[in-house]
C-alpha cells in the first residue's frame, strides 16, 4: 500500500515535469523572419512585418494557407510592379496601414551594397544616395563609412606598406579574413 | 514469463523499482532545471542597471540614466482604438472587420468588435484567443448587432500578461454547417 501511493507520487511527479517541459511552448510566431534583400518572399507562419517600411523587392509576397500577414498601424508594406502578392491564406491591414506597389530604397552613398542605415524609403524613383534594397548585401548589417566603398563590414584591414607582415587591425565589426599573401 | 511470474519479480525487487524510479525522477528534474535556466537565458529579458554615483550624504539632482538600453525594444504600439480590415481566401464564414478598443491595454480591459459574415449558413460561434508573453487566453464574443448571417460580434476581457515580445490575437468562427475559418491578427 505504501509502496503503491509512492508510485503514484512518483508518476505524479514525472508527470508535472514533462507537462511543464514539453507542453510550455510559447513560440508562435510574431515578426516575419528571414526576409531577404531581394527576391520572393513566402509567408509561412502568421507574422507581421517589424517597422515602418518593409516588404519584398524584386520578388513575389505569398501567404501560405493557414496563415496571415498582418500591416499594423502607420506600416508601409511594399511590392514591385511586374511582381505579385498570392494571398492563400489571410491578410489583415490596419485602417493606417498600407500595401504599397511601388520600389524599396536604402541609403548607400558610397555603393558597396552597405546601407548607411536600416531605414528603407518606399518610393518609384530613388531618393539622395539611394539604391534598391534587392542590390544589399544586408538589410541589417550596415556600413560604417558610407563615403568610402573600401570600408565595409565583412572586411579586415592592414596598416603599414607591407601588409601580409603586419598584425591585422580591424576598423569595424567584420568576419575575420585570412591576410592575401 | 507468466503474468503472475512477472508480479513475483515486481514484488521480489520492489527496493529496486523504487530506487530506480526516484532516480529517474532526480534525473528528469535536474534536466528540467537545466532546460529551464537555458531556456530563460535565450530569451535575454531587459535588463537595467541603475548606476549610484552620488557620494555619501549629497542629495541626487536628477534621475540616472538606466544603462545599458534594454534591449531588443519592444516594438511600439499604436495607441486608440484600431480598426483592421481582413481579406481572406475561401472561408466561411468570413471575418472581414475587427475594430480594438486598444491594441495597448497595458495590463487592462481591451474590447473588440469582430464582424462576420456568412453565405452558407449561421454563425453560431465566434471566440478570440489571446496569445502574450506568457500565456494564452480564450474569450467567447456575443452577437451583438446585425444577425447570425452578418453581424458584430463582442468581447470585452482583462488582459493580464505582459506582451513585450508576443501579442498575437486570433479569432475563430463557426457556423451551423459545420464550417469553420479563423485568422491570426500579429500585434507583435
Amino acid at each position: 500500500m505504501r509502496n503503491k501511493r509512492l508510485l503514484l507520487v512518483i508518476s505524479f511527479f514525472l508527470f508535472t515535469i514533462f507537462y511543464l517541459l514539453f507542453t510550455g511552448d510559447k513560440a508562435y510566431a510574431a515578426a516575419c523572419s528571414s526576409i531577404p534583400a531581394g527576391g520572393d518572399y513566402t509567408v509561412s507562419s502568421s507574422c507581421n512585418f517589424s517597422g515602418t517600411v518593409d516588404g519584398v523587392d524584386n520578388g513575389n509576397l505569398t501567404i501560405n494557407n493557414g496563415t496571415t500577414l498582418t500591416i499594423n498601424a502607420g506600416q508601409t508594406v511594399v511590392w514591385n510592379s511586374g511582381k505579385s502578392i498570392t494571398v492563400n491564406g489571410s491578410i489583415i491591414i490596419n485602417s493606417t496601414g498600407q500595401l504599397k506597389k511601388t520600389n524599396l530604397w536604402m541609403t548607400d552613398a558610397d555603393s558597396d551594397n552597405y546601407p548607411a542605415s536600416t531605414t528603407q524609403v518606399a518610393q518609384d524613383n530613388a531618393p539622395a544616395n539611394g539604391r534598391r534594397r534587392n542590390l544589399m548585401s544586408s538589410v541589417s548589417s550596415t556600413d560604417c563609412n558610407d563615403s568610402d566603398s573600401t570600408l565595409q563590414p565583412t572586411r579586415t584591414y592592414y596598416t603599414g606598406a607591407t601588409a601580409p607582415a603586419q598584425q591585422p587591425v580591424p576598423l569595424m565589426p567584420k568576419i575575420p579574413q585570412a591576410p592575401v599573401a | 514469463m507468466t503474468v503472475q511470474g512477472v508480479k513475483d519479480f515486481i514484488i521480489r525487487n520492489q527496493t529496486a523499482f523504487i530506487i530506480a524510479g526516484a532516480s529517474a525522477v532526480i534525473v528528469v528534474l535536474v534536466l528540467g532545471i537545466a532546460l529551464i535556466a537555458v531556456k530563460e537565458k535565450s530569451i535575454a529579458w531587459p535588463r537595467i542597471t541603475v548606476q549610484n554615483n552620488t557620494p555619501a550624504g549629497s542629495v541626487p539632482s536628477s534621475i540616472p540614466t538606466p544603462s545599458p538600453t534594454p534591449t531588443p525594444t519592444p516594438v511600439p504600439l499604436a495607441q486608440g482604438p484600431q480598426t483592421y480590415s481582413i481579406s481572406q481566401k475561401d472561408a466561411t464564414p468570413v471575418m472581414y472587420e475587427v475594430w480594438f478598443s486598444t491594441i495597448d491595454p497595458k495590463k487592462g480591459m481591451q474590447k473588440v468588435n469582430l464582424k462576420v459574415r456568412d453565405k452558407a449558413g449561421n454563425v453560431t460561434e465566434a471566440v478570440t484567443i489571446i496569445k502574450t508573453d506568457n500565456k494564452a487566453e480564450e474569450h467567447p464574443l456575443s452577437l451583438s448587432s446585425g444577425t447570425n448571417k452578418d453581424g458584430a460580434w463582442m468581447g470585452e476581457w482583462s488582459v493580464n500578461d505582459s506582451y513585450n515580445f508576443n501579442f498575437m490575437i486570433t479569432f475563430q468562427a463557426k457556423d451551423d454547417k459545420g464550417n469553420e475559418s479563423s485568422v491570426d491578427l500579429t500585434v507583435r
